[in-house]
């Protein structure tokens, strides 16, 4: 699976444009971190690929197919993302959560079939959530929270996962963690892993390349 | 959870019945339900049975409509009545009620009354949906409802002060909140009705799962978030809009409800609380109309003071947790 932008630029409705004439591509088994100053764009860029924000121009595709004319099912079997936002559901455990990325393949009810509770076990087991799954997600550190989204991605099984800061609010024991698990998660299930980060020098030891966003465009570095 | 729903539907049969033989006076099953045609048979079959038929509708109802909003707008506080969605029923029915004699017509028919509510609560429900949309705070929504009641109320006040006295009575007995009244061909309008907002709330049981992790990643799980609000949209205004418009605003029930449910579930998860909300709905509105009818005296309190008595702790509770833990 190859994902491609072409001519990309991105940027909010009725704002400048954040970044423009973004021209690369990752392969199946990559890894790579999106690396730059606070407001650069890398939200923006993320969001845009998932296709939650419109691009000003340009084309991502995803081994051909123009990701933004997808159908929302489609597009949800083929991405599956983390973002920044603090999750607090009451009475939820962690295994409820990641439960919820089934939510593509279950039907109308969403009630999960037994390949859908191996996927979500699987998931849990992959990111070592397997311990607290019954815990409710209130009670749990912000390292294993971040865990349990990482499973809830896992568990929308996608050929493509991006994540947003995902070691934000993280020690550095558990920043560590989570990259190399992201790194290994890219060679072993053959995704492509993209994620933005504040960790330049760690990034740089644990992916495939980084994507640098910088004055207004995207420089592919290593 | 089995166990729990089968205790809650005993609950409600149990509730149900002892609201048909309470009140100022005392009938036992027997004596209703006896061949011969007596006072206690006429008050059971004309005036209890339809009260009680139209507290559960209401109970249902209501507590469903607050389970929707609470989840569509991923704030703990919203419900029904806090959100102004009565209010605007409210100033449906004033502008109906009170405004149309103003300019010189003289119509007044039940369907007309409830119709406006209708109106008047999907207009609000709009404005507030399409402003929360831009709006993450959870107090804001929740000041704008209030403002949104302010204004209505203000807007009913100028109305009242120049109505004739005939056409203000008429909409102070309906804004006063009332479960009796309700003929069983209305009862058959409101159970259409709220068989229809149950029906599209069901449909969309997995959308609103996916919603408490908010509308990003419910997107990127492939739910289209668009056709998702206005079908809820259209059973919250069908729910909530058709109590109103028969029994006027009832207070608190439909954002109390859904957390008490979410307690004795112990759960966030939308297919047991959707039936737990209507269930626990049921049983409270029963209990309140047993409470307000206050057995074995003359007395009849309205309403609103027994469901006000109920919900406002628990809103009050919300309101602390939400600014501890940050969590719905």
């Amino acid at each position: 699976m190859e994902l491609k932008l072409n001519n990309v630029t991105i940027g909010y409705k009725g704002g400048e444009a954040l970044c423009s004439d973004i021209n690369v591509s990752a392969k199946s088994g990559e890894a790579i971190a999106l690396i730059g100053s606070n407001g650069a764009g890398k939200s923006t860029l993320l969001r845009s690929i998932a296709s939650l924000v419109k691009l000003r121009s340009g084309l991502v595709t995803l081994d051909g197919e123009e990701i933004g004319k997808m159908a929302v099912e489609k597009r949800a079997q083929m991405i599956s993302m983390v973002t920044t936002e603090n999750i607090g559901i009451a009475y939820t455990t962690a295994k409820q959560i990641i439960a919820l990325g089934r939510v593509p393949y279950s039907g109308w009810a969403g009630k999960l079939s037994v390949e859908d509770q191996n996927i979500v076990e699987q998931a849990m087991e992959r990111t070592n959530t397997t311990a607290f799954a019954n815990r409710t997600i209130d009670t749990l550190s912000d390292g294993q929270r971040q865990r349990v989204m990482l499973a809830r991605a896992l568990a929308q099984t996608t050929p493509l996962l991006l994540l947003d800061e995902p070691t934000a609010f993280l020690d550095p024991e558990n920043r560590e963690m989570i990259i190399r698990l992201l790194w290994e998660l890219a060679s072993e299930m053959n995704k492509i892993v993209i994620y933005s980060t504040h960790e330049v020098e760690l990034a740089k030891r644990a992916t495939t390349r980084c994507w640098e966003m910088k004055n207004r465009a995207l420089s592919v570095d290593k | 959870m089995k166990l729990r729903f089968t205790i809650l539907i005993t609950l409600v049969v149990l509730l149900f019945i002892a609201d048909l033989m309470l009140g100022s006076l005392s009938i036992s099953i027997s004596d209703a339900f006896s061949e011969t045609d007596g006072v206690a048979k006429q008050l059971v079959l004309n005036y209890r049975l339809p009260k009680a038929i139209v507290a559960l509708l209401c109970g249902v109802a209501l507590s469903l409509s607050g389970l929707i909003m609470q989840t569509l707008f991923r704030n703990p506080l919203a419900g029904p009545y806090v959100l102004g969605v009565s209010s605007g029923a409210s100033l449906g029915v004033a502008l109906f009620l009170l405004g149309a004699p103003l300019l010189g017509a003289t119509f007044a028919s039940d369907m007309g009354v409830a119709l406006s509510a209708f109106f008047g609560a999907s207009a609000v429900m709009f404005i507030v949906l399409a402003i929360s949309v831009r709006l993450r705070d959870i107090m804001a929504v929740l000041i704008l409802g209030m403002m949104l009641s302010s204004a209505a109320a203000a807007f009913v006040d100028v109305m009242q002060y120049f109505s004739s006295e005939s056409a203000l009575k008429g909409f102070v007995v309906w804004a006063m909140g009332s479960l009796g009244g309700v003929s069983y061909t209305q009862i058959g309008i409101m159970t259409i009705a709220i068989v229809v907002g149950i029906g599209i709330t069901i449909l969309y049981i997995k959308p609103l799962d996916a919603m408490l992790l908010g509308e990003n990643y419910a997107r990127t799980l492939g739910i289209k978030i668009q056709q998702t609000r206005i079908a809820l949209f259209v059973a919250t205004s069908l729910l909530a809009g058709t109590i109103t418009a028969f029994c006027g605003p009832i207070a608190f029930i439909g954002i109390a409800v859904p957390h008490i449910a979410r307690m004795t579930l112990r759960t966030s998860a939308h297919r047991p609380l959707v039936v737990g909300s209507m269930l626990i709905g049921a049983a409270i509105m029963l209990l309140c109309d047993i409470v307000a009818g206050v057995p074995g005296s003359d007395i009849v309190l309205p309403i609103n003071t027994i469901t006000s008595l109920v919900g406002i702790p628990v809103v009050i509770m919300v309101v602390i947790r939400s600014r501890r833990n940050k969590i719905m």
